[in-house]
């Protein structure tokens, strides 16, 4: 069935489908092609019993989040009071009211639940196949329990093939093939297919790629049921992408690089982007400059246009400034690009001060961004096209052993704004060790939900580094949400903890152990 | 009855017993009170001219001649004993060379005390001084700069008399002092190591040096044991040279280390290197390096330093702290907060064993305290770097593969939500945020798969409501919607699926455009005609409105 077949069934049925419980993605969205290539890396990986060497590094992490979902509820509208669209229940809640309707709505915090994800990440790399042979693969293996673990995002794609390829590398040449990932101002994307890279000249770099594009921020294809399942409108075609970047930084003064990417169904019948990047850097004595422009070929914007510069002044300060235009970008398989979003441009100002040695340290920063004209506001009703936002930081290292710090932030924005403030304190216990309190508040305000109050939190954290290439981490916290003046979503009472441990086993092909 | 020749000898003690003291501290046989008996030094020190050494100093039966207690008090008199010393100098080769000159040599030349004019016997050992009258020395002083110290001293290690004390006490030249002396003291020529030689042996240099096996200046340096047991209780210094401070040298230093890495070597091992580089980068570079072993000096120790407790995706921002473990979760948990990245860089002794004490001194238990040393805060990363990398990471004005291993990138990428880039609890922060978009939250979080999907099972969003009880602070949301969606689009799509959209805003539904004055439908359609037909029944440039 087509995406425009569903379309057109979804706009025959209009009357709203009401929840049913926990979106899942259903069944795993296996596609043989991760498979196959986590084949070819077995296959290769096997072979590192003949390897040089094998390093496997790993970290092992359970989380405990406690949630608080929203509910929607109704009250009699002969209960309410005031008129029109929005009244009061009894108990002082906003409640939406329809005219058709008997009943009006709102929503109210559900009981607790709580989630354990749970998660296996695996890197392993491998050489010594032959002259500039090597392998890599990363690989993460995950699952949730708890009353909230069906509907953890992810928790049921049990494995993610983060990366894994076969690599060649020798002066001046560098060749993969396998999952891999390409970094670029367009962002970080994951494809399945080849790249290689050339370095002509001393400084030159150029990289062609292509392959089974993935959808950014995932590892997994556009066709995966982690978007279906959220999305009916979801793509039914994984696409390819092909792209090349030319990178030039003969010494330390001046460079850029330029790339272009392309994502075309693999029928060829569409694109889902098409976009040309540009970014570069010159260094003015102890000044560096640097810039962005991201350009979007189908709809014609400039996704993104920054240009900003670093001034060091004296040994102590530091002063960094930045203008910035911004449209989001969307992919060609939606229909969002086409309502015409229209981003903002912005400013923004730090300044960092640090005392001679180092040990205090205080940075302010602040930003304004004003909106483009939307075409779309009502003159009466328009809501606010710009946002600002300040805050500072300072941290102090009163001995190598302890070290206290804090800051305060102000957001003020379209959609919502938010006050708040963090201190904490870490002591190093020798140089294996670490144990830190931090405390925070903060308060929302959201403009298009309106709900006050404050969250507080109390949060303790350690490390230990049991052995040399084996730590432990682990983080207990508590907030509670005071204030409340309404029953209003999100009741922020809640725990959380997490525990880590990180691993590394294997040789050591002048890497370092575990860092500390 | 006293005899004339006690009279005389009386009279002479008393003399001298009343003439001004020699005031040479080092004097170990009164000259002075026996200056009216002998009227030449040969008296006494007959040999020294022959360097016959048995006449070098008189024999006890000399002295008992007066010294018989009848005449004088008995003295205890069995000649000097071997003086420790690192000189090598012949009494007979001096007079030879002198009268060689034609000129006269006398004792009183060298061993006159100053000051003293003509003063008979006021004597002292010979000062470096007097060498220096003769002796054509570039330098006006003993210790000063290009003194040949060949010329009247062996090399320490040659000078087996002399005790640890005496070498713990040498006097320190005054180049030694300058400011510059740590960064500019390699010899450069044989007559600069011969100068080392004199008071240095190899552990002097293997105190700091790391490459000090590599080093021909040090391996002419002997060995000498009672230097190892001086050096073992002096912290090696590391001096930060000029061109190691300005800020840029994070980023800099690594032509400077491709094109002289032996210079680094000096003072820094592999280890300093690898505590930022655990990317296949520069391994090349690295592998050049000294590797640190047990015993020997450890050079610069560089450490990565984590702080809990302060922002990291605001200006004070930094991500070269080590990982904490990747979680899934957007920031849950308590969250340890990194300080911005900060390399520190400490003297250190030598290599510690896991108990801490020093691999030489472990018998007597002596503890080295790394933290006690030097620390140098070196930082890589601008502030705000973490937020703002994007063009340095992609422009390859830095090479982030030097420092980075890709799992480091993907842990943030791949939307695994590393505990600390986001502020603790910011799982009930993000809001604000992702409203205004400071941040891209697609570079690394699926707006599907990980915000949509967790808002949907929080209730936060719901399939195909079209009430807008969500939205309770606008009234006329409906009317509203439209400039707030143009202005935060991706904010939307977080809750919100295409369907929830297309109710209104297609011809299948209410057919309210939702297209800009500037919207080329023509140019988007080219791209994708699918998409059109997601709205549209038809294709729309040729049924406009349908």
């Amino acid at each position: 069935m087509t995406r425009t077949a569903v379309a057109r069934d979804i706009g025959r049925r209009l009357p709203p489908v009401s929840q049913t419980g926990p979106v899942t993605a259903g069944p795993p969205g296996w596609s043989p092609r991760p498979a196959l290539i986590g084949s070819v890396c077995v296959l290769v990986l096997s072979g590192s019993l003949q390897a040089q060497g094998v390093r496997i590094s790993g970290t092992t992490s359970v989380d405990y989040v406690e949630m608080q979902p929203a509910v929607e509820d109704s009250v009699p509208v002969s209960a309410t009071q005031d008129s029109g669209l929005l009244r009061r229940a009894p108990n002082g809640t906003i409640v939406e009211c329809l005219g058709t309707d008997a009943y009006c709505t709102y929503y109210h915090s559900a009981p607790l639940v709580h989630a354990v994800p749970m998660r296996q990440d695996l890197t392993l790399s491998a050489w010594g196949f032959g002259t500039g042979v090597s392998a890599y693969a990363d690989v993460e293996v995950r699952t949730a329990v708890g009353s909230a673990a069906p509907g953890w995002p992810l928790a049921d794609q049990h494995f993610d093939l983060v990366a894994g390829y076969g690599e060649y590398d020798r002066s001046g040449l560098r060749v993969r093939l396998g999952r891999q990932w390409t970094t670029s101002p367009l962002g970080y994307y994951a494809y399945d297919g080849g790249s290689v890279l050339a370095a002509p000249l001393q400084g030159l770099n150029a990289e062609v790629y292509g392959g089974w594009g993935l959808a950014q921020a995932l590892t997994y294809p556009r066709t995966t049921s982690a978007i279906s399942a959220v999305e009916e409108l979801a793509p039914t075609d994984p696409g390819y992408i092909v792209g090349a970047t030319v990178d030039y930084h003969p010494g330390g003064i001046a460079g850029g690089s330029i790339q272009y990417q392309r994502e075309i169904e693999t029928n060829f019948s569409g694109l889902y982007s098409e976009r040309v990047a540009g970014s570069g850097d010159l260094r003015l004595g102890r000044t560096m400059l640097d810039g962005q422009v991201i350009y979007d070929m189908v709809t014609g914007d400039v996704n993104n246009a920054q240009l900003r510069a670093d001034v060091p002044i004296g040994r102590q300060w530091n002063v960094s400034a930045q203008i910035r235009h911004y449209v989001p970008f969307f992919e060609l398989w939606t229909v969002w690009g086409a309502f015409s979003p229209v981003g903002y441009d912005e400013g923004r100002l730090t300044a960092s001060w640090t005392t001679g040695d180092q040990r205090v340290r205080i940075e302010a920063d602040g930003d304004y961004r004003q909106y483009g004209n939307t075409d779309a506001a009502v003159s009466f009703l328009s809501l606010r096209s710009n946002g600002w936002d300040v805050g500072t930081d300072a941290s102090w290292r009163l001995t190598p052993a302890w070290t206290v710090s804090g800051g305060y932030h102000a957001t003020v924005g379209v959609g919502a704004s938010r006050s708040d403030f963090d201190a904490a304190v870490r002591w190093r216990v020798g140089h294996r060790g670490s144990l830190g309190v931090t405390g925070t508040a903060f308060q929302t305000i959201d403009e298009f939900n309106v709900g006050t109050g404050r969250v507080w939190g109390a949060t303790a954290n350690g490390s230990l580094q049991l052995f040399g290439d084996l730590r432990a981490d682990a983080d207990a916290g508590v907030y509670r949400h005071t204030g409340l003046d309404m029953p209003q979503l999100a009741n922020w009472n809640q725990r959380r903890a997490s525990v880590r441990l990180t691993w590394v086993l294997g040789r050591d092909p002048g890497l370092p152990r575990l860092a500390w | 009855m006293v005899t004339a020749r006690a009279a005389a000898l009386l009279l002479a003690l008393t003399a001298t017993s009343l003439a001004p003291r020699s005031g040479d501290v080092s004097e170990r046989f009164p000259h002075r009170r026996h200056a009216t008996m002998f009227p030449t030094c040969e008296s006494c020190h007959s040999g020294i001219a022959s360097g016959d050494s048995a006449r070098m100093f008189p024999p006890p039966a000399i002295c008992a001649s007066c010294h018989d207690g009848t005449i004088a008090k008995t003295v205890q008199w069995a000649g000097p004993a071997v003086r420790p010393t690192n000189l090598e100098f012949s009494h007979t080769g001096h007079v030879t060379a002198v009268r060689r000159t034609g000129d006269a040599l006398t004792c009183s030349r060298c061993h006159a005390l100053a000051d003293s004019g003509a003063v008979w016997m006021a004597v002292r050992g010979a000062q470096p001084a007097a060498c220096l009258d003769c002796h054509d020395h570039r330098a006006s002083e003993h210790l000063g700069d290009d003194n040949p110290c060949r010329t009247c001293h062996v090399p320490l290690v040659a000078a087996r008399t002399l005790p640890v004390a005496a070498i713990a006490r040498f006097h320190r030249p005054p180049s030694h002092e300058l400011a510059n002396f740590l960064s500019a003291h390699a010899p450069r020529t044989t007559a600069d190591e011969m100068r080392c030689a004199t008071c240095h042996a190899r552990e002097s240099c293997e105190r700091c040096h790391v490459n000090a096996e590599a080093l021909a200046s040090v391996r002419a340096l002997g060995p000498d044991p009672r230097v190892a047991s001086i050096e073992a209780s002096h912290r090696p210094l590391y001096p930060i040279p000029a061109d190691h401070q300005p800020a840029s040298w994070a980023s800099d230093h690594g032509q400077a280390a491709k094109q002289n890495t032996q210079s680094c070597a000096n003072c820094h091992a592999q280890s300093s290197c690898t505590a930022c580089h655990t990317g296949p980068g520069a391994a090349q570079t690295i592998s050049a390096l000294p590797r640190p072993a047990r015993g020997k000096a450890q050079g610069v120790i560089v450490r990565n330093v984590s702080a809990a407790g302060s922002h990291r995706n605001r200006a004070g921002g930094g991500p070269d702290a080590p990982p904490a473990s990747p979680s899934r979760a957007p920031s849950g948990g308590g969250a340890a907060q990194l300080e911005p990245a900060s390399i520190v860089t400490q003297d250190t002794g030598r290599l510690l064993d896991r108990h801490g004490t020093a691999g030489l001194s472990r018998d007597s238990g002596q503890r080295l305290a790394v933290d006690s040393g030097q620390v140098h805060i070196v930082r890589v990363h601008w502030p705000g770097f973490i937020t703002s990398h994007s063009t340095a990471a992609s422009s390859r004005q830095m090479t982030c593969s030097n420092c980075h291993a890709q799992r480091f990138c993907t842990e943030c990428h791949n939307g695994e939500g590393r505990h600390d880039f986001h502020p603790v609890n910011f799982i009930a922060r993000h809001a604000a945020e992702a409203y205004n978009r400071q941040l891209n939250c697609v570079q690394c979080h699926s707006p599907e798969a990980f915000c949509r999907t967790c808002h949907l099972n929080i209730g936060l969003s719901q399939r195909a409501a079209h009430n807008a009880a969500f939205h309770t602070a606008e009234p006329l949301w409906l009317l509203q919607h439209g400039q707030a969606a143009r202005q935060s689009l991706e904010t939307c799509t977080n809750c919100h699926q295409e369907r929830d959209c297309l109710r209104c805003h297609s011809t299948i539904g209410q057919g309210v455009n939702p297209h800009g004055p500037n919207f080329n439908a023509r140019k988007m359609q080219a791209a994708n005609p699918q998409m059109c037909l997601e709205c549209h029944l038809t294709n729309p440039l040729l049924n406009p409105g349908r």
